[in-house]
Parts: structure tokens; C-alpha cells; sequence
């Protein structure tokens, strides 16, 4: 029988939840409006069109009542114990544009700020003020669109979507429903793919490539908060009108893990492209997951199971187990012989579970409509082609430069995270002499990455915002360099970062000296005296040592170390005294 | 199709010569007469202004055209402007000239309602474009305007405060929704005003006023300060007593570059043609002359009053009398303007009035949950049409019929306007009745939702399609004036060609038969 309903044409089962048809008694049921044929004839059966749509506010009163109905899914195969069930993933990722002043007014966008200070009559809905859109957010999502290889429309337009909330003054937000500033494109992930999956299409070389759908500019809303008295709401409308992008993805994740390396990606990628900080904590990323899961066979078949939206996850953390609580509670409706609804839902971060937040009955009708104050978008492949001749180094293309440097796949890893944390690295090797890219990216990966993260807890800023003066990359790389060219041992090297650390502002060589006495005494002849002397000193051990007992090689070494105050190098110590217990002068 | 010369004998230019002996002093332009006064010093601005105050004291009352009269700050400029005169400045033609503005048109510091009770309280914290540029042309503005609730109306009777009458005959309605600046420019109550136009809104109630409304091309006039409606056809467009009073005003209001910063729907026109007006006296015999019109032939249709019908008959008569050549032609997508304007007037206006919210106006309790507050609120304080129109507007937009009903007129828009386009590559203007009927008397359409509906019915194609259209007084068969409604016809021109469109609706005016201007008389005929 024919899928579209006679009495709009609609699809009645569609990608849209709310017009998904239902099946029962033998007759299907158009939901958009309620006319239901029989399933072997055709023929309507029932009252025609007992439907409407849902109506504004104004009519509630008139809202016809929405009935409850088993839908017309797909069978979905009940999940025996046995039959390991597929998690699929797809995010919806809202990203801060980095712009001086709001997507459509003139007020300035920035995190923060006195309630309700940053706000434009049309950031307010004041009557008469029209949207103006702003260029610098185009540039922005074109930049992003490129380094995405996604495809620049070169057309595209605005759509409001509307719905009732205190915090979005219009009534509606602006975004591009029907024609996106970005189709397509990709995030090629760190890390590799969940489970034995390193064969699928989603990958050449086993590393996670993630499909993009979409890109499109939209505008933020308000934040609405609890008063401190807890009574009422209050709201402060700095946000409202901000831009963002909305980047939504194909449903290529297979884990919470993968979803979360898709995020880290792309936050690299915006934080390379001066796009965006893609800071989660201030909620200049937020993330919302689509979590399904299927049988093999459906795999097979490549077909998704129904998908549940879990909205506003505000951590990478929470991303992760979200879609594994998710997906472990749809298993378990499956095994139990139930069926998985449409529906949105929410992470608690406490309990660690997702709870209903609208169900497909309650599905919002957005009722989209084209933006009439706003002409279409119209780039040229001339502007584009402005843009994309100055893209800076993205994160993937420095990470292979680190690798391909001989720096370890995780300290590279760390170090391209942040384009400041990179830049540091560029510039401690100018500085380091001969020290090798090797060490200084581990040095800088472990002792000064490392232990930035560690004292600002578990945040995801940039961990070189606080790192004292004294701690600059060149100054970093000079103390390498004094410890590839011998002046510095490993262990001093780190108790002059101690000092810098704490802002030692002092000349390099000033601190060395001071804390090291000079630096580490290397082969010279007033290290080869003192091993001379250690040898004589202790004729028992280079009698024994001499007689095949290896092991007291390191008490002598250690002699030696205690008489220079661990100023000299080790290596060396060793060698001068091998020589010397060999009988060579 | 067409057919040429048969709506009117195309005679010698006998009849509209001795038309044109018989001088009307009120024809020529009221702004350009004040402003010679002014610089003559035959009166001052404050003189000029306190003259306009007081009519409006002793006329409003029963007129209701006005929703604010701002007396102190009127005067205030009138007598910044006496000082810049008396000092030997040049002036613009419009400074010191009295005007009002519909109270839709954001006024900073003044409170700007769109005829609604949930606006009752908004004051508006800046200045709309258009009133930028008629501020920096020093103009006094002596108030806000009366109109339908957001425009929603042809009537003027669902504002706040009382409905506003028609000057000719208080039991009629003024039409609307710029009732109230059509009413004060008829009753003399300010030298011009601007309205607002989504449907008709400035035409019709002009021609139920007798005076003259332009409806400029949809994106020459900023729209920057207009309480929207409808977005995709509010036009803001000047209403004066003649064409030339009009053409300052327009030409005032026109944006340009600068205005682009708050309103990027603008389009730059292409008007390069200056405008030049000649007086009565300067007309040739045959002043439109090699000038080709059509008439639409539907526009005629049923519907149509008798009266209407012989006033444009009259009219096209005069036009061919003075050499313009006139044919019929046929509209295959005339009938499809009104419905296809409503879908998509109403599906706008139910998304533009969303954010009225009763959270930054009006006020709702919000004792209980957020949207039960809103449905109240707006339950309470929007008005019966405005809530007709916001609900048809919903269902047209909601999941599955928007594309039933939305994309559709969409598409009929799109006919209508390559119609009217292709029409007017052969001809200077398209003509048509402005309005099918009379001014209605008050209360007549206000239950019949559906007939006030169809009277939109001359107008709707022209925002549809965005052109620019101008209404003046028709030729009317002689009989006793002072009985009668004023009958309006409408002249279409080219996409930003106003200027090309106000020439020929001059020359209209100038070269026939007109009555009196007012419905009283000039108040400031010694000048």
C-alpha cells in the first residue's frame, strides 16, 4: 500500500516522529491528522481528518486531545541474552561563535557579565527591531565548514523555529533549517575504533572518521535560573542572540568513547580555527547525543534501531556515560520484550541516569517558517576561497608533524589539544639546541601540561592560561637544551621547572647556578680525580667487581654522585669508572 | 488579452481643457504653500503648530484619529526651527511642518501601543528609521495615529479608545488599518502623515479619505521602528492631501545606505529619474500623452459597487482625454491575490507577535505554569481579530499543513507578481479602483470577518507582488459633493519606480475635475 497518506500527501511513516503512522486493528492511522484506511482495502475507515494540529497558546482550550498509540515500527528482533546488541551514536553539537557581537545585533558577545547588560533592543524582541545578521559569524562557520571538508553552500537562508519560553524573547529562534551554510563534511578522530570494528567503512587506516550532515548558524537564547528565594524565575537575556553553529552528525559512533573523541576533535579543530574556545564548562559547547542500538542482522541490513535523544550533556565525561547507561537501558526494554519510543531524555549527572524529558506524544511542532527579515546568504566562491587561503595548521595535520618528528603518538596527543599548548611546543624547539623533538614534546607533555591539568582539577581550559612568566616556552626550551648538551641532568632539569614554576624570573644560567652549583660535571678531568679517588678509596669493591660482581658498579657510581652532590652525570661516572677498574688510564 | 479603447471615447483634449480653467487652489501642495509661508514669514512654526493643535482639540473629539498628542514637544521644535529660520539657516521644505505618524512607528521616549492593549504601556526606546528622517529634516511631530489592533483591519475600529470616523461623514469608518493618519490629514488635524501598508492599509484608507497614499516598492523604505505584522509586505509609506505632498514626504522617508545598518531587506533602487512636477498652469494640453495604462479588467468584477465602478470609468475617460492610452487587460491570477495574501500575512503575523508574550509587555501573573501564564495573558489583552488571525496563522503553519497552505501561496505569489511585472513591461501603470466599495459605515464589518476580507481585494496583488501603487481621488460623476464619499483610484507602477508613478498620478490630479480637497474648508487658505 502507498506510504503517503490521500489527504495531505504526507509520508505517514517519515523521518519526522509526529507523523510516524500506527497500526492497529488492521488499519493504519495517518498521525498527522488522524484519517485511518484499512490495511488490506485501502478504504478509509473511521471519521475523516479527526485531527488537528496543535494550535497556539491562545487556543489551548481548543487542542484536540492527542491519542496514545502503538507505533508502526519496524519489527525490532527482541534481544535474546546472547545477541550482542550495536550502540549507535550520532551528536548534535552547539558551538559558541567567537565573535565581538551577537549573530543578528550589535551588543557584545562574551561570556558572563552583569545580567541582562549585554542586551540590544532586538536581543530583547522589542517591537520593530529586525535581525542584521553579522559577517565576522559567517566567516567563522565557513572557516569551520572548510577544515570540516565540508561543501560552502554558497546560497543559504534562515528559518525560524518556534516555541514558547521565557528565556527566547521572540517567540522563535533563527536558525537554517532548510538550507545550512555547510552540507556534509567529516571529523577524523584521534584514537581508534571501538571493539573489532577497525574493518567497518568508517575508517581506512582503523583511526575513527566520523560523517558531518550539517552546519548551520543559529542563535542562542537566554538563560533562565531559579531565584535565590526560590520563587520564580529569573532571566538574563547576555545570551540570548549570541551566535552559534549547530554541527550535527551522521550516526558513525559506535561507543560513548567514540562520541567523546568526535567531541574532542572537533573541539581541537574550533580551538585551531579561532572559531570557538569550545569551553563545556561555560557552555561554549554543548552536546546533545541521538543513542540507538541494533542486532547484527539489522546491521546487516543497515538499518538503524528507533533513537532516543539525550539533550544538553554538559561534560565529556557525562557523554560517555550517558550513552552507555542508554544503551544498556535500551538492551534491557529489548530483552524484556518491549519497544524503544521516540522520546528526549536527560542526563542526571548524580545518578548516573537518563530520565524522560518529552516523550513523541509531546513532541514540540516547531511550525518552521522562512526568516522574512533576512535575505538569503549569499557567499561567493570568491570569499570562500579568501578564507580558505588563510587556514592556520589544524590539530590532525601538527599532530602528524609531532609524530613524524619522532615525538611519542600520546605527548603529541596532549600537545596539540590546544593551539597555545602547540605554539609552546613550536617555540621551546627553537630554543632547545639539540636537545631531541622527542624529549622536549614528553618534557612538555609530562612536567608542564601535565602538571598545569593537574592543578587546575578537571577542567578542560586552556592549561597554560596561569603558567608563570618565568615558565616561558623559550625558557623551557633553553633548560632542554642545557640537558641534551650535558650541562643538566634529567633530575636537575626539573628542580630548575621548580624554580620557574614558581616564578624565578631570574636569568637561566643564574638559577642553574644557584640550584646546581654550575650544572652537572661532566667528563672532565676533575670528574675522572674524584672517580680516581673513589677507586682507590675503595679497593674491596673493585677487587670484587673486578672478579665478576657487576652489581657494585652502582655503589661506586653512587660513591661518586655523593662526593660531586649529585652534580655529575651518571652515564659518564659509569664509563670513567669502568675504564678505570679496567685498567685503563 | 486586451482590448484597446473601449472604456472610453479617446476624444480631442476638448473636455478636460475646459476641465482644467476651472482652478482649485487646494491642489497644488499643502507642504510646499507652508513652507513658502514659513520662509515668507507669513506665519511661524510655533503659529503653524498651535494652528494644528487646536484643530486637532476641537476635531478629535468626535474624529478619535489621534492615540497621543505630544503638545510640549511639537511646540518645542516648532520654535527650534522658528530660531534656525530666523537666523537665515536653509531648511529643509519639511521643517516646521507639522505631521503625525501612526502609532506602529516607534517613537524614542513616546509610547508606540500598534492599537493594542497588551502595547498600552510600551514606550519605545528609540527612533524608527523613517522618524530619523524626518527628525533630521526638522519636522514637528504632533502625535501617534489611531489604527487596527497591529493592522489587523480595514476599519480602524479595533484600536485603543473609541473607532476613528471618517471626516466626510462621521457615521463611516475612515478605513484602516492607517485610519487615523488618513482621518487627520482629511480633517486637517497635520499637514501629512505616514501609515503602514501590509494589505491596503495606507490605499484604502486613503481613498475613503479622499486624500492621496503611497505604498512604496516593497525594501525602498525602512522598516526599522515598524511594529511588524506581516514582514514579507509591511511597507511604511506616506498618506498627504495631493501627490506632491506625498513625494516630499516619501522622498524623506527613503532610505539609503546608512539605512541598510538596521534593516537588510533593503534594496537599493534603481530610481535615477528626478522628479519633476508641473504646476496646473504649465500642463500641456494633452500631459499624458504617449503614456500607456491597463486597466484589469477583474478589478471591475463583481464585488464591485456601482459607484465605484462609474467613478474609475470617469476617471479612465479623463486619462485618455488627456492622451494617455488605456487598455483592458486580463488577470488569470487576479482572484488568487486575497487568499494567498492571507496565508501568508497570517502565517507571518502568528510568528511575529509570539514574542508579545505578557513577559517585557503586558502583564501576566505568571502565578502559575509559563505557558498558562502566556495563554491567559494573551486570551485577556489581544483583541478578537487579532486572535483570529494569529490562530489561522498557526494552523497554517503547523507540521503538515504548512505545506499545504504556506508553500502554495507562496507560490501563487510568485504568479501574481510575474503577471503584474510582465503587464507593466508594456504599459507606465496598471489602473484599478482603489477599494470595491464606499467607506463602510462603523460597525458594519466588524462581525463579518469574511467580507472584510474581500475589501482588501484591489490592494493585497500590489504587496504581494511588492510594487509601488498610489492613491488619489477619482474623476467623480458630478452631483452633490457634500452627500458623498470620496472614491479613490489606484495607479501601479514599476519595482522602484515611484518617482516615474507620482509624475503621472500628478498629472492625474492636477489636470482633472477635482472637488474640494477637504471635507471643510482649508483652514489655511490665506496662506
Amino acid at each position: 500500500m502507498s506510504n503517503k497518506c490521500p489527504h495531505l500527501g504526507l509520508s505517514m511513516q517519515g523521518k519526522t516522529a509526529l507523523l510516524s503512522a500506527t497500526v492497529e486493528d488492521g488499519k493504519v492511522t495517518c498521525n498527522a491528522h488522524g484519517s485511518a484506511f484499512d490495511m488490506k482495502t485501502g478504504a478509509p475507515v473511521g471519521e475523516w481528518c479527526p485531527k488537528l494540529p496543535s494550535l497556539p497558546v491562545v487556543a489551548s482550550s481548543l487542542r484536540a486531545s492527542t491519542l496514545v498509540r502503538t507505533t508502526f515500527n519496524r519489527a525490532i528482533a527482541s534481544a535474546s541474552a546472547g545477541d550482542a546488541l550495536e550502540t549507535v551514536v550520532g551528536v548534535e553539537i552547539h558551538v559558541r561563535l567567537q565573535t565581538r557581537s551577537k549573530l543578528f545585533s550589535g551588543s557584545a558577545s562574551a561570556y558572563g557579565g552583569e545580567p541582562n547588560s549585554r542586551v540590544a533592543p532586538f536581543d530583547a524582541s522589542l517591537p520593530g527591531t529586525l535581525p542584521v545578521l553579522n559577517a565576522g559569524a559567517v566567516a567563522l562557520a565557513v572557516k569551520l565548514g572548510i577544515a570540516l571538508e565540508g561543501e560552502v553552500q554558497l546560497r543559504s537562508a534562515f528559518d525560524r523555529k518556534h516555541y514558547w519560553y521565557a528565556d527566547l524573547p521572540h517567540g522563535y529562534q533563527i536558525t537554517q533549517k532548510r538550507s545550512p551554510i555547510v552540507l556534509g563534511g567529516v571529523v577524523r578522530c584521534q584514537g581508534n575504533l571501538s571493539g573489532d570494528d577497525a574493518g567497518d567503512e568508517r575508517s581506512t587506516d582503523g583511526a575513527l572518521k566520523v560523517g558531518i550532515e550539517r552546519v548551520q548558524l543559529e542563535m542562542d537564547t537566554g538563560k533562565s535560573s531559579l531565584a535565590e528565594d526560590g520563587r520564580g524565575t529569573l532571566v538574563d537575556l547576555n545570551r540570548a542572540g549570541q551566535a552559534l553553529v549547530e554541527i550535527v552528525s551522521e550516526p558513525d559512533m559506535r561507543s560513548g568513547e567514540e562520541a567523546v573523541a568526535c567531541v574532542e576533535a572537533l573541539q581541537r579543530m574550533l580551538r585551531y580555527l579561532h572559531v570557538s574556545d569550545a569551553n563545556m564548562e561555560e557552555g561554549s559547547l554543548r552536546c546533545d547525543v541521538n543513542v540507538s542500538v541494533r542486532t547484527s542482522e539489522e546491521r546487516a541490513r543497515g538499518v538503524f534501531g528507533e533513537r532516543v535523544e539525550i539533550k544538553n550533556l554538559n561534560s565529556l565525561r557525562s557523554i560517555a556515560r550517558a550513552v552507555k547507561y542508554e544503551a544498556q537501558r535500551h538492551a534491557k526494554v529489548l530483552a524484556g520484550g518491549g519497544k524503544i519510543e521516540r522520546e528526549t531524555r536527560s542526563f542526571d549527572v548524580n545518578t548516573g541516569k537518563t530520565v524522560v524529558l518529552r516523550t513523541k506524544e509531546n513532541l514540540l511542532d516547531y511550525k518552521f517558517t522562512p526568516e522574512p527579515d533576512l535575505p538569503s546568504l549569499v557567499l561567493t566562491s570568491a570569499d570562500v576561497e579568501a578564507i580558505a587561503g588563510r587556514m592556520p595548521e589544524l590539530p590532525n595535520a601538527a599532530y602528524e608533524r609531532l609524530v613524524s618528528g619522532g615525538a611519542s603518538p600520546s605527548a603529541s596527543n596532549t600537545i596539540v589539544a590546544f593551539p597555545s599548548t602547540l605554539k609552546y611546543f613550536d617555540v621551546a624547539m627553537e630554543n632547545c639546541g639539540a636537545a631531541k623533538s622527542a624529549d622536549v614534546a614528553n618534557f612538555i607533555a609530562n612536567e608542564i601540561i601535565g602538571a598545569a591539568r593537574k592543578d587546575a582539577g578537571a577542567t578542560h581550559k586552556e592549561p597554560l592560561s596561569t603558567l608563570p612568566r618565568a615558565a616561558s616556552a623559550r625558557r623551557v626550551g633553553e633548560l632542554l637544551g642545557k640537558v641534551a648538551d650535558g650541562t643538566l641532568s634529567g633530575r636537575m632539569a626539573k628542580q630548575v621547572l621548580e624554580a620557574l614554576m614558581n616564578s624565578d624570573e631570574r636569568a637561566l644560567g643564574d638559577i642553574v647556578d644557584d640550584i646546581c652549583g654550575g650544572g652537572q660535571i661532566s667528563s672532565d678531568d676533575h670528574l675522572r680525580d674524584i672517580c680516581h679517588s673513589v677507586v682507590r678509596d675503595k679497593p674491596e669493591e673493585v677487587r670484587l667487581l673486578q672478579g665478576g660482581k657487576s652489581k657494585l658498579m652502582g655503589a661506586l657510581v653512587g660513591e661518586v654522585m655523593k662526593r660531586t652532590s649529585g652534580r655529575a652525570n651518571p652515564k659518564d661516572v659509569s664509563k670513567l669508572l669502568a675504564d678505570i677498574v679496567a685498567g685503563e688510564p | 488579452m486586451k482590448v484597446t479603447g473601449v472604456l472610453g471615447t479617446r476624444s480631442s483634449g476638448t473636455t478636460s481643457r475646459n476641465v482644467r480653467t476651472r482652478r482649485d487652489l487646494s491642489c497644488s501642495s499643502l507642504i510646499r504653500r507652508l513652507g513658502c509661508a514659513l520662509r515668507e514669514g507669513k506665519i511661524s512654526a510655533s503659529e503653524l503648530t498651535s494652528l494644528y493643535l487646536k484643530r486637532i482639540e476641537t476635531k478629535d473629539d468626535t474624529l478619535n484619529a489621534f492615540t497621543e498628542v505630544d503638545k510640549i514637544g511639537s511646540i518645542e521644535q516648532a520654535k527650534k526651527v522658528d530660531a534656525r529660520l530666523a537666523a537665515g539657516e536653509a531648511l529643509h521644505i519639511l521643517a516646521g511642518i507639522p505631521l503625525a505618524i501612526k502609532d506602529n512607528i516607534c517613537r524614542q521616549g513616546v509610547s508606540t501601543t500598534a492599537g493594542s492593549t497588551l502595547l498600552r504601556k510600551h514606550l519605545s526606546t528609540y527612533d524608527a528609521e523613517v522618524v530619523s528622517g524626518l527628525k533630521a529634516r526638522d519636522c514637528v511631530l504632533l502625535g501617534q495615529t489611531n489604527m487596527d489592533e497591529f493592522g489587523m483591519g480595514n476599519t480602524t475600529e479595533t484600536g485603543l479608545g473609541p473607532p476613528t470616523r471618517n471626516p466626510w461623514n462621521a457615521s463611516h469608518v475612515p478605513g484602516g488599518s492607517s485610519g487615523g493618519s488618513a482621518a487627520a490629514v482629511a480633517a486637517q488635524m497635520c499637514a501629512g502623515a505616514l501609515g503602514s501598508d501590509t494589505g491596503g492599509s495606507i490605499r484604502q484608507p486613503a481613498s475613503f479619505c479622499g486624500v492621496v497614499g503611497l505604498k512604496p516598492t516593497y525594501g525602498t523604505v525602512s522598516r526599522h521602528g515598524l511594529v511588524a505584522y506581516c514582514s514579507s509586505f509591511d511597507t511604511i509609506g506616506p498618506i498627504g492631501p495631493t501627490v506632491e505632498d506625498v513625494s516630499y514626504l516619501f522622498q524623506a522617508i527613503k532610505g539609503d545606505l546608512k539605512s541598510m545598518k538596521y534593516d537588510t531587506s533593503l534594496r537599493r533602487s534603481g530610481d535615477r529619474k528626478p522628479l519633476s512636477f508641473l504646476e496646473e498652469s504649465q500642463l500641456p494640453s494633452r500631459p499624458l500623452q504617449g503614456r500607456r495604462f491597463a486597466v484589469i479588467a477583474e478589478a471591475l468584477g463583481p464585488g464591485v459597487s456601482t459607484e465605484v465602478r462609474s467613478a474609475f470609468l470617469e476617471s479612465v475617460k479623463h486619462i485618455e482625454g488627456i492622451g494617455g492610452i488605456v487598455d483592458l487587460v486580463t488577470s488569470r491570477t487576479f482572484q488568487r491575490g486575497l487568499p494567498a495574501y492571507y496565508v501568508i500575512a497570517l502565517s507571518e503575523a502568528s510568528s511575529n507577535l509570539a514574542r508579545f508574550d505578557g513577559t517585557r509587555f503586558g502583564s501576566a501573573s505568571f502565578t502559575q505554569q509559563i505557558l498558562e501564564s502566556y495563554t491567559e495573558l494573551r486570551q485577556d489583552t489581544l483583541g478578537e481579530e487579532v486572535r483570529r488571525r494569529i490562530l489561522m496563522g498557526t494552523y497554517m503553519l503547523s507540521s503538515g499543513y504548512s505545506d499545504e497552505y504556506y508553500t502554495r501561496a507562496k507560490c501563487a505569489q510568485k504568479q501574481v507578481c510575474d503577471e503584474l511585472v510582465g503587464y507593466l513591461s508594456n504599459y507606465d501603470a496598471l489602473l484599478t479602483p482603489a477599494t470595491p466599495d464606499l467607506a463602510y459605515i462603523v460597525g458594519e464589518k466588524t462581525k463579518n470577518p469574511l467580507q472584510m476580507y474581500a475589501g482588501d481585494l484591489m490592494t493585497v496583488n500590489i504587496n504581494l507582488s511588492g510594487l509601488p501603487a498610489i492613491v488619489v481621488r477619482s474623476c467623480e460623476p458630478e452631483s452633490n459633493p457634500s452627500q458623498r464619499l470620496p472614491i479613490g483610484i489606484q495607479f501601479i507602477g514599476k519595482h522602484f519606480c515611484e518617482n516615474e508613478l507620482l509624475e503621472i498620478a500628478h498629472t492625474f490630479e492636477t489636470s482633472q475635475n477635482t472637488r474640494k480637497k477637504f471635507p471643510e474648508d482649508d483652514m489655511l487658505s490665506n496662506l
